[in-house]
């Protein structure tokens, strides 16, 4: 009898590691063993399998706790398939990503030129906007910034930083992890259904040889509810703010003007003096300074 | 060849004595034009000129007379002469032509000129004077450092007593 239901246990113990990361209908736990398991002892709860900050996200709807209750669950055939062991409160991803607002990761990217000396002012004035709005500083160097800004007010805040400078270039990219934050969130909820009949089993174990083998699954299963949890962190932070990367250039110093040699109009053509015809009087030549002051004795 | 008839002698005599004082008359009157001495010139050999004088430096003022022909009024010959000088480079100094009169009252114009000569600056005064026969032309000039205030004055003087001869 002892052998039969270590063996029973081990089995179900295996089934689910098995579907740790499976979802819920997939991972429906079998209800033979468990009928077939003494009555609940308490039993010390492992700290390792102590799962802490699985409260869920705020960017995503919340629902009751899905894991199904020790009374139902057993109360399922152990023949029954995935879809009909599936509670009710078990959503699949699909369902998930319909009933979630989207969720959109928005990276901004901005060229922008001003003047040599107003590039720093400039820099510390997108950073004032993006506090302005919420947001903050997330990296800065001599000529470009980057700066977090919520989401919701990425927009208006890519507008405002637009009007500091001379646009050269822009860009927004967007990448909706709506689907991938869904499959997340029923991960874990999938977990925690698993966690919770395991501390089930845990409290049902005779022996120390089952009470070790189900911690052990226990420790697993809330290892991988850190990751889940971590990862939706993450995403959660992505959507949660955009960043606008904004990077300015001086503006090219204006050319001195070339100096260009202005041609001076030709002067114009004057007419010739008018002309004056010499009258044939003689004596006409003998007028003048040098014949006055000719002194010499043939004058 | 004296003639036996009294009276034919005393109208030869009479004939001669005509014709000499005509002759007398015209010698003094055609002589040519002539000026007053002014103080400090000294009248020199005129050459082409009817009359010449020249200060110790140089400065000089001769008269010369020609026909007025082809008879033209003080204008005409003004005009004449002012293109003749400034076409040989004479400059005119001090403006319009002045008027002048001599004292005998006959009506002149007189041209005042600057003209480079030798790399020496020389000023030249050109007066006209025309009588319906006669142009009468006064001419003045020597270097500009010569021809000055105390020199032009007596030169002014010495034109207005142009004597036509």
């Amino acid at each position: 009898m002892n052998f039969s239901r270590t063996s029973t246990f081990f089995a179900l113990a295996l089934a689910l590691g098995g579907c740790g990361s499976m979802p819920p209908a997939m991972a429906s736990v079998p209800t033979a063993p468990q009928q077939s398991m003494p009555a609940p002892s308490p039993a010390p709860q492992a700290p390792g399998a102590a799962v802490a900050g699985d409260a869920p996200s705020p960017a995503m709807p919340t629902k009751p706790a899905s894991a199904p209750s020790p009374g139902a669950a057993p109360s399922a055939p152990a023949t029954t398939s995935a879809h009909a062991s599936a509670t009710p409160s078990a959503k699949t991803t699909a369902d998930k990503a319909e009933t979630a607002q989207a969720l959109v990761v928005y990276v901004g990217d901005l060229g922008m030129t001003a003047d040599e000396a107003a590039i720093a002012p400039t820099l510390d004035r997108v950073v004032d906007v993006a506090e302005a709005l919420g947001g903050h500083l997330a990296g800065r160097t001599d000529s470009s910034v980057k700066v977090k800004i919520p989401s919701k007010r990425f927009r208006e805040g890519m507008s405002a930083v637009e009007k500091l400078g001379e646009v050269t270039r822009r860009s927004v990219t967007a990448d909706d992890v709506t689907a991938q934050f869904a499959d997340l969130e029923v991960r874990l909820e999938n977990l925690r259904a698993t966690r919770k009949r395991l501390e089930e089993f845990l409290a049902r174990a005779g022996n120390i040889q089952d009470t070790l083998t189900v911690e052990q699954q226990l420790e697993r299963v809330a290892k991988e509810i850190d990751v889940i949890q971590g990862q939706l962190r993450f995403l959660r932070d992505a959507t949660s703010f955009s960043v606008l990367s904004v990077a300015l250039t001086p503006k090219p110093k204006p050319k001195p003007a070339e100096v260009v040699a202005v041609k001076e109009p030709p002067p114009p053509v004057l007419p010739p003096p008018p002309r004056v015809v010499s009258l044939p009087i003689e004596w006409l030549g003998d007028v003048g300074l040098r014949t006055l002051l000719d002194v010499s004795k043939s004058n | 060849m004296p003639s036996t008839n009294p009276k034919v002698d005393a109208m030869l005599r009479k004939f001669y004595q005509v014709a000499i004082a005509s002759a007398v008359l015209c010698l003094t009157a055609c002589h040519g034009a002539h000026l007053e001495t002014p103080s400090g010139f000294a009248e020199v050999d005129g050459g082409k000129f009817d009359y010449r004088a020249s200060t110790a430096e140089g400065v000089m003022v001769g008269v010369k007379s020609h026909p007025n022909d082809p008879r033209g009024s003080l204008d005409f010959w003004s005009s004449v002469l002012s293109h003749k000088l400034e076409a040989q480079g004479y400059h005119k100094d001090g403006g319009e032509p002045r008027k002048v009169k001599s004292d005998h009252g006959l009506e002149g114009r007189q041209l005042r000129y600057t003209l480079d000569e030798g790399g020496r600056p020389h000023k030249y005064w050109l007066t006209l004077f025309v009588t319906p026969s006669r142009v009468y032309v006064v001419e003045a000039g020597g270097d500009e450092a010569f021809f000055d205030k105390a020199v032009a004055p007596k030169v002014e003087t010495a034109i207005a007593t142009l004597e036509t001869g």
